[in-house]
């Protein structure tokens, strides 16, 4: 790492350098590639109902489909990028929202990273780690996406129907000790952190009871609700952490 | 069965490409990020290495899990389809319900001979409908959200100190977890299996921070999924 001291150039710090350059630049890519997916999602639709001319469906029966589904996805359109986006950073959700599964993959990859290198994302180093380690976990994917379209049925078949059945508990596992690394990164000891923490925590469970008890109809926005009271509660923390160090560094 | 066999060859020609620009963003915010790094030496090799490691033995479960959902929807739509749709925005569940959803408006059972190209189409396009929102409301919120948040540390004359991204970085996930958890504990089985990883996950974190091991600092996350998973399938057949 010695010669990559040597190669850094300008005055600017790793700070500046982030947000002068850095997420610019992330944005840039981010956009680019979401605009270019667009289009590419789109395009088989578009070629084999007005090219190919498989169009026996008609338009009304094309937005009755939508109209059906809309529904029970619009909560999740419109929380689901915002819930994650604090967790993820910007990098890692423009790559997370193209390769898909947010929660059950990218979302404890973003944890395991952060946590290895005792950061989070709203530094530029947690920034670099998350992307890194969220690439990798995109590739994989793939990887084992292709194998399972090519041979998944002789993987299933080899796998005894309990071996399979205890795979829907995974993401459980991993939410256990994503938890506990939360609470072992940053400065203070387990217990520390942990006390920190329960107020965020306690939103998490009071938008759990609000959404499935205290008012229906609105379970896709629990986990926004959640996020949303930890970051109000966050933000108070911020502007009192600040004015507290405003007043011990005047100079500053 | 016919349509399948007759779009499919089409269809992984879109595949190959959507797919392939998946590879392709990830390839240019890993090289924007190891610039960045190299530039403002953040992460040493080693840390670079343990994110790789951690990224790819992280996927391997869920990536499993989705195996069963996915091989069903080959028998559904084929494997170009289901290929293009898991590898992108694709929770296979996501996608297997909107093409049975495009099949009951169409009134249409899938492997019939009414099952024609025109049906798949409408299954295409409803699928689509599981994308594009998102990529929408990305192009939409993520820009002014960075800018939002940082226009505190920007717009504030005195240079150093906290920052709101730290506290929102620590505040989500503790906010987002618990929900979950909450979920997980009132269901047999994973709350068996929530309560033993946690347990897994304090004794491997103590024994890690005691030995300084690197293999458990890499892998703990993996171990306690196992040990929850094995939990839980007997606590789910006890």
């Amino acid at each position: 790492m010695a010669d990559n001291k040597e190669i850094k150039t300008g005055a600017m710090t790793p700070e500046e350098d982030y947000l002068a350059n850095f997420m610019p630049s992330v944005h840039k890519i981010g956009r680019f590639t979401i605009i270019v997916a667009f289009f590419l999602s789109i395009a088989p639709f578009i070629y084999l109902y007005f090219i190919k001319g498989y169009n026996d469906v008609p338009f009304s029966m094309l937005f009755a489909g939508v109209a059906a589904v809309a529904p029970m996805l619009i909560g999740g359109w419109i929380s689901e990028p915002l819930t994650y986006w604090p967790i993820l950073g910007s990098a890692g959700i423009y790559m997370s929202y193209l390769a898909g599964n947010v929660m059950a993959m990218r979302f404890p990859v973003a944890t395991a990273v952060q946590k290895n290198a005792n950061t989070d994302i709203s530094t530029p180093k947690g920034q670099v780690a998350t992307i890194i380690g969220i690439a990798t976990s995109i590739v994989i994917n793939l990887v084992i996406l292709f194998i399972t379209v090519l041979v998944g049925g002789a993987i299933l078949n080899a796998m005894p129907p309990k071996v399979l059945h205890s795979f829907n508990y995974c993401i459980v596992g991993m939410i256990g000790s994503m938890v506990l690394m939360r609470f072992s990164m940053g400065k203070g000891t387990l217990v520390q952190n942990f006390l920190d923490a329960v107020p965020y925590m306690c939103c998490g469970i009071f938008a759990y009871i609000l959404v499935n008890f205290l008012v229906k109809g609105i379970t896709m926005y629990g986990a926004l609700i959640g996020v949303g009271l930890a970051v109000l509660i966050a933000y108070f923390k911020y502007k009192k952490a600040r004015a507290e160090w405003e007043a011990a560094n005047p100079d500053a | 069965m016919e349509t399948i066999k007759q779009l499919n060859p089409t269809l992984w020609v879109f595949a190959a490409f959507l797919i392939a620009w998946v590879v392709v963003q990830a390839a240019m915010f890993v090289r924007l990020a190891l610039d960045f790094n190299k530039k403002n030496n953040l992460l040493t090799k080693q840390e670079i290495n343990d994110c790789v490691k951690i990224g790819s033995t992280s996927v391997i479960g869920p990536a499993i899990n989705a195996i069963a959902i996915c091989l069903s929807m080959v028998g559904l739509v084929g494997s170009a389809d289901t290929f293009m749709r898991c590898g992108v925005i694709g929770a296979p569940m996501q996608e297997m319900f909107l093409a049975q959803q495009a099949s009951a408006v169409a009134g249409v059972q899938f492997g019939t001979a009414e099952f024609t190209p025109s049906i798949m189409t409408f299954v295409l396009w409803m699928q689509v409908w599981g994308t594009i929102p998102f990529f929408i409301h990305l192009l939409i919120s993520i820009k002014p959200l960075d800018l939002a948040a940082n226009a505190g540390q920007k717009g504030s004359k005195k240079v150093g100190g906290p920052n709101f991204m730290q506290f929102m970085g620590m505040a989500a996930p503790m906010a987002l977890m618990p929900y979950f958890m909450v979920g997980y504990l009132r269901t047999k089985g994973q709350r068996e299996c929530l309560i033993v990883s946690l347990i897994a996950g304090i004794i491997l974190n103590v024994v890690q921070k005691k030995t300084g091991s690197k293999f458990l600092a890499n892998f703990s996350m993996i171990i306690c999924m196992i040990i929850g998973m094995i939990v839980g399938e007997i606590a789910f057949n006890a």
